[in-house]
Protein backbone atom coordinates (compact mmCIF):
# COMPACT_ATOMS: atom_id res chain seq x y z
CA UNK A 1 0.00 0.00 0.00
CA UNK A 2 2.03 3.04 -0.79
CA UNK A 3 -0.76 5.79 -0.19
CA UNK A 4 0.48 7.86 2.45
CA UNK A 5 -0.54 7.07 5.97
CA UNK A 6 -2.25 9.99 8.45
CA UNK A 7 -0.33 10.48 11.60
CA UNK A 8 -1.80 8.53 14.46
CA UNK A 9 -1.61 8.60 18.24
CA UNK A 10 -0.65 5.45 20.01
CA UNK A 11 -2.58 6.90 23.22
CA UNK A 12 -2.88 3.69 25.23
CA UNK A 13 -0.94 0.14 24.33
CA UNK A 14 -4.54 -1.13 22.76
CA UNK A 15 -5.80 2.04 21.13
CA UNK A 16 -4.71 4.27 17.96
CA UNK A 17 -6.50 7.38 17.11
CA UNK A 18 -6.26 9.51 13.97
CA UNK A 19 -8.22 12.04 12.03
CA UNK A 20 -9.66 11.43 8.70
CA UNK A 21 -9.49 14.74 6.37
CA UNK A 22 -11.90 14.54 3.73
CA UNK A 23 -14.91 16.39 3.18
CA UNK A 24 -14.79 16.33 7.00
CA UNK A 25 -12.71 15.78 9.62
CA UNK A 26 -13.07 12.91 11.21
CA UNK A 27 -12.05 10.76 14.63
CA UNK A 28 -10.82 7.37 13.69
CA UNK A 29 -10.25 5.02 16.07
CA UNK A 30 -8.00 1.43 15.79
CA UNK A 31 -9.10 -0.56 19.08
CA UNK A 32 -6.94 -4.17 19.84
CA UNK A 33 -8.63 -6.35 22.40
CA UNK A 34 -7.54 -9.35 23.91
CA UNK A 35 -9.24 -12.69 23.33
CA UNK A 36 -9.73 -15.35 25.29
CA UNK A 37 -7.43 -17.82 23.09
CA UNK A 38 -4.18 -17.76 23.59
CA UNK A 39 -2.05 -14.69 21.47
CA UNK A 40 -5.07 -13.60 19.89
CA UNK A 41 -6.47 -9.77 20.02
CA UNK A 42 -9.75 -8.61 18.07
CA UNK A 43 -9.72 -5.52 16.24
CA UNK A 44 -12.14 -3.27 15.98
CA UNK A 45 -11.88 -0.13 13.67
CA UNK A 46 -14.57 2.68 12.57
CA UNK A 47 -15.31 6.86 13.84
CA UNK A 48 -14.13 7.32 17.27
CA UNK A 49 -17.88 8.69 19.35
CA UNK A 50 -17.39 11.27 22.45
CA UNK A 51 -18.10 8.48 24.92
CA UNK A 52 -14.92 7.01 24.02
CA UNK A 53 -16.40 3.94 21.68
CA UNK A 54 -16.49 2.79 18.37
CA UNK A 55 -18.87 3.05 15.77
CA UNK A 56 -17.55 0.84 13.26
CA UNK A 57 -21.06 0.05 11.44
CA UNK A 58 -21.06 3.57 10.17
CA UNK A 59 -20.00 4.43 6.28
CA UNK A 60 -18.01 8.10 6.39
CA UNK A 61 -18.03 8.51 2.80
CA UNK A 62 -15.37 10.88 3.66
CA UNK A 63 -13.88 10.77 0.12
CA UNK A 64 -10.42 9.33 1.45
CA UNK A 65 -10.84 5.74 1.66
CA UNK A 66 -7.82 5.23 0.73
CA UNK A 67 -5.63 7.24 2.77
CA UNK A 68 -7.80 5.58 5.79
CA UNK A 69 -6.96 1.89 5.09
CA UNK A 70 -3.44 2.92 4.49
CA UNK A 71 -3.03 4.53 8.04
CA UNK A 72 -5.07 1.45 9.66
CA UNK A 73 -1.97 -1.24 8.02
CA UNK A 74 0.01 1.48 9.20
CA UNK A 75 -0.77 0.67 12.64
CA UNK A 76 -1.30 -2.86 12.09
CA UNK A 77 2.33 -2.89 11.39
CA UNK A 78 2.99 -0.98 14.48
CA UNK A 79 1.22 -3.07 16.59
CA UNK A 80 2.36 -6.36 14.93
CA UNK A 81 6.04 -5.02 15.41
CA UNK A 82 5.64 -4.17 18.86
CA UNK A 83 3.61 -7.58 19.71
CA UNK A 84 4.90 -10.20 16.92
CA UNK A 85 3.48 -13.39 18.40
CA UNK A 86 0.14 -11.96 18.53
CA UNK A 87 -2.65 -12.89 15.83
CA UNK A 88 -5.26 -10.22 14.79
CA UNK A 89 -8.85 -11.44 14.74
CA UNK A 90 -11.49 -9.16 12.79
CA UNK A 91 -14.83 -9.62 11.41
CA UNK A 92 -16.91 -6.60 9.91
CA UNK A 93 -19.95 -5.67 12.03
CA UNK A 94 -22.32 -7.31 9.10
CA UNK A 95 -21.73 -9.51 6.04
CA UNK A 96 -21.78 -6.57 3.50
CA UNK A 97 -19.03 -5.24 5.69
CA UNK A 98 -16.84 -8.52 5.92
CA UNK A 99 -17.44 -8.76 1.96
CA UNK A 100 -16.01 -5.35 1.88
CA UNK A 101 -12.93 -6.70 4.19
CA UNK A 102 -13.00 -9.31 1.83
CA UNK A 103 -12.38 -7.15 -1.19
CA UNK A 104 -9.19 -4.95 0.40
CA UNK A 105 -7.72 -7.93 0.92
CA UNK A 106 -7.80 -9.29 -2.45
CA UNK A 107 -6.76 -5.66 -3.83
CA UNK A 108 -3.77 -5.09 -1.25
CA UNK A 109 -2.89 -9.06 -0.95
CA UNK A 110 0.68 -8.88 -2.99
CA UNK A 111 2.39 -6.60 -0.58
CA UNK A 112 -0.23 -7.36 2.33
CA UNK A 113 0.75 -11.07 1.73
CA UNK A 114 4.65 -10.66 1.65
CA UNK A 115 4.50 -9.37 5.63
CA UNK A 116 1.14 -11.34 7.08
CA UNK A 117 -0.23 -14.65 7.03
CA UNK A 118 -3.34 -14.07 6.38
CA UNK A 119 -5.97 -17.13 6.84
CA UNK A 120 -9.77 -16.98 6.34
CA UNK A 121 -12.43 -18.65 8.49
CA UNK A 122 -15.60 -20.36 6.26
CA UNK A 123 -18.81 -21.46 8.14
CA UNK A 124 -19.44 -25.12 7.17
CA UNK A 125 -22.03 -25.68 9.31
CA UNK A 126 -21.31 -27.38 12.70
CA UNK A 127 -17.74 -25.77 12.45
CA UNK A 128 -15.99 -23.28 11.17
CA UNK A 129 -13.15 -24.28 8.65
CA UNK A 130 -9.29 -22.27 8.70
CA UNK A 131 -8.11 -21.52 5.01
CA UNK A 132 -5.21 -19.24 4.14
CA UNK A 133 -6.85 -16.81 2.73
CA UNK A 134 -7.14 -17.23 -1.31
CA UNK A 135 -7.34 -13.64 -3.31
CA UNK A 136 -8.46 -15.51 -6.15
CA UNK A 137 -11.43 -17.72 -4.17
CA UNK A 138 -14.75 -16.58 -4.52
CA UNK A 139 -15.35 -17.72 -1.10
CA UNK A 140 -17.43 -16.40 1.62
CA UNK A 141 -15.49 -15.79 4.66
CA UNK A 142 -16.73 -15.33 8.20
CA UNK A 143 -13.95 -13.34 9.13
CA UNK A 144 -9.89 -13.05 8.87
CA UNK A 145 -7.15 -13.67 11.11
CA UNK A 146 -3.67 -12.44 10.80
CA UNK A 147 -0.03 -13.18 12.21
CA UNK A 148 3.09 -11.23 11.27
CA UNK A 149 5.82 -13.56 9.68
CA UNK A 150 9.00 -14.41 11.69
CA UNK B 1 -25.82 41.79 52.81
CA UNK B 2 -23.51 40.92 55.87
CA UNK B 3 -19.95 39.18 55.16
CA UNK B 4 -21.12 35.93 57.00
CA UNK B 5 -23.91 35.47 54.73
CA UNK B 6 -22.26 35.83 52.07
CA UNK B 7 -19.46 33.25 52.66
CA UNK B 8 -22.36 30.92 53.12
CA UNK B 9 -23.94 31.35 49.97
CA UNK B 10 -20.75 30.96 48.48
CA UNK B 11 -19.98 27.72 49.87
CA UNK B 12 -23.45 26.39 49.42
CA UNK B 13 -22.73 27.31 45.13
CA UNK B 14 -19.67 25.72 45.38
CA UNK B 15 -20.81 22.32 46.59
CA UNK B 16 -23.40 22.14 44.52
CA UNK B 17 -21.06 23.05 42.01
CA UNK B 18 -18.15 20.13 42.79
CA UNK B 19 -21.65 17.83 42.74
CA UNK B 20 -22.45 18.12 39.53
CA UNK B 21 -19.37 17.49 37.89
CA UNK B 22 -19.40 13.98 40.38
CA UNK B 23 -22.77 12.66 38.62
CA UNK B 24 -20.55 13.71 35.17
CA UNK B 25 -17.69 11.45 35.64
CA UNK B 26 -19.51 9.12 36.97
CA UNK B 27 -21.80 8.83 33.90
CA UNK B 28 -18.57 8.65 31.43
CA UNK B 29 -16.51 6.15 33.34
CA UNK B 30 -19.86 3.77 33.50
CA UNK B 31 -19.69 3.98 29.60
CA UNK B 32 -17.99 0.40 28.52
CA UNK B 33 -15.70 1.36 25.88
CA UNK B 34 -14.37 -2.81 25.47
CA UNK B 35 -16.63 -3.73 22.87
CA UNK B 36 -17.79 -7.06 24.82
CA UNK B 37 -20.60 -7.91 22.03
CA UNK B 38 -17.82 -7.96 19.19
CA UNK B 39 -15.28 -10.00 21.72
CA UNK B 40 -17.77 -12.25 22.59
CA UNK B 41 -18.71 -12.66 18.57
CA UNK B 42 -14.57 -13.17 18.15
CA UNK B 43 -14.25 -15.72 21.28
CA UNK B 44 -17.64 -17.76 19.47
CA UNK B 45 -15.97 -17.92 16.36
CA UNK B 46 -12.65 -18.75 17.68
CA UNK B 47 -13.96 -21.32 19.70
CA UNK B 48 -15.16 -23.16 16.78
CA UNK B 49 -12.14 -23.17 14.94
CA UNK B 50 -8.44 -25.30 15.24
CA UNK B 51 -7.42 -21.70 16.44
CA UNK B 52 -8.55 -22.47 19.93
CA UNK B 53 -6.30 -25.04 19.98
CA UNK B 54 -3.28 -23.54 18.39
CA UNK B 55 -1.49 -27.07 18.40
CA UNK B 56 -3.81 -28.14 16.13
CA UNK B 57 -3.22 -25.70 13.70
CA UNK B 58 0.09 -24.40 14.23
CA UNK B 59 1.68 -27.88 15.77
CA UNK B 60 3.87 -28.21 18.41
Amino acid sequence: MTHVPYPYKNLETMRYIFISIGKKRIAKAVDFRPLKTNNFVNLSFGDLLPNGSIDDSISSNNGDIVKVLATVVDILKHFTTQHPETLIFFAGSSDERTKLYTRILKTYYIPFGKEYAIYGIINMGEYYETVPFDPKSDLDYLAFVIKKNN
Amino acid sequence: MPAGKKNTTRKRLKKRTQTTIFVIETQIAAKDTSFPDKVARANEILSKTKFHDPKLFFGD
